[in-house]
């Protein structure tokens, strides 16, 4: 895809967040009057006034979850808007790892989001270096035991910023010391990492997979 | 915040608008309603509403427009900002022209209601 089509993108899908967002204030809303008039009534007027309140709540709630996805989703959209800009790698990591929380869900997989404490800034190409984890992840994932936890974590690997994905109780830095050629399935995005100005490495083992993304 | 007192609610997404305007009656403020920004400035002329709950993002004139115009004609209104979550660089310039504060879309209503009751008291 080129940089037209991927701002296009990015703009339709802004658009269509924002306006699945004020369909979600508009059913929050509904929700919450239906909560209102049910506590107008006195008691045992309403038949099922319980289940009613219940419904209410589970309405809300899914609305709230909705929002949530909607906000990654404008997230993810804002995303094409600049083909080489500032990014904080906390943020990027956090938001490709919620955006394929389903893939790992249908693996019973968590993946999880591992912050560097403070923000590790780099320029880049945020969409194709989504493109890229996300590559990653679904690397992990085919890998990982069902029940596992997969980590994608921002960090400072011989003092570069740098991204590990994996499996595994710990990350330790001799993790990083034999570090193996990108793995033959990801070999595809060579062209994809050299545009990023970084390198991927194996840094898995026979049973825990793992990748370092490292930027140069 | 007194029981009556007036708020205009301004968006163009008329359900949301009606339905908040109806949660904020049950609840005693007096909501009165704009589905557009030439008629919130109208509204804002004939009713003089203390705080008038804005949202940003909507087609011809826009929250921002309209809120200058607010400040420029009713320096005193104080004015409170509906962003999308997309659109928070909005709420901030909004601050910056001087509207009270922002929040995001959909809005906890009890958080609404203690916004507002912050602008009122700063209004007077």
């Amino acid at each position: 895809m080129n940089q037209q089509e991927i701002a296009f993108m990015g703009r339709i899908t802004a658009g269509l967040s924002h306006e699945i967002n004020n369909v979600l204030a508009i059913i929050k809303e509904s929700a919450g009057l239906m909560d209102d008039i049910l506590r107008l009534c006195p008691e045992n007027v309403v038949p099922h006034q319980d289940r009613l309140f219940k419904a209410s709540v589970n309405i809300r709630k899914q609305v709230d979850r909705g929002v949530n996805i909607v906000t990654g989703l404008n997230r993810f959209a804002h995303s094409m808007d600049e083909p080489w800009t500032q990014v904080d790698l906390n943020e990027l990591t956090a938001r490709i790892t919620f955006l394929m929380q389903r893939f790992g869900r249908q693996r019973r997989i968590r993946l999880i989001a591992a912050p560097h404490p403070e923000p590790l800034i780099i320029q880049t190409d945020p969409f194709r270096l989504e493109m890229l984890l996300a590559a990653g992840l679904d690397f992990c994932l085919v890998r990982a035991g069902e029940g596992s936890d997969i980590v994608a974590q921002a960090r400072l690997v011989e003092g570069r910023p740098a991204i590990w994905m994996g499996s595994g109780p710990d990350v330790s830095p001799t993790l990083f010391a034999a570090k193996g050629p990108c793995p033959q399935d990801l070999l595809p995005l060579q062209a994809d990492v050299k545009h990023l100005n970084a390198d991927i490495f194996d840094v898995g083992t026979e049973s825990l997979p793992g990748l370092l993304i490292q930027f140069r | 915040m007194e029981k009556g007192t007036k708020v205009l609610l301004v968006d163009d997404e008329v359900e949301f608008v009606r339905t908040l305007a109806e949660r904020l009656e049950i609840r005693g403020i007096q909501a009165l309603v704009a589905t557009d920004g030439a008629e919130a400035l109208q509204v804002a002329d004939e009713q003089s509403p203390p705080i008038v709950v804005l949202d940003v993002m909507m087609p011809g004139l826009g929250g921002i427009e309209v809120l200058q115009r607010l400040k420029e004609n009713h320096p005193d209104i104080q004015v409170i900002l509906l962003t999308g979550h997309g659109s928070t660089k909005e709420g901030i310039r909004g601050m910056h022209l001087g509207a009270f504060d922002y929040l995001m879309k959909p809005v906890h209503i009890e958080e609404l209601i203690k916004k507002m009751g912050e602008a009122y008291e700063a209004s007077r």
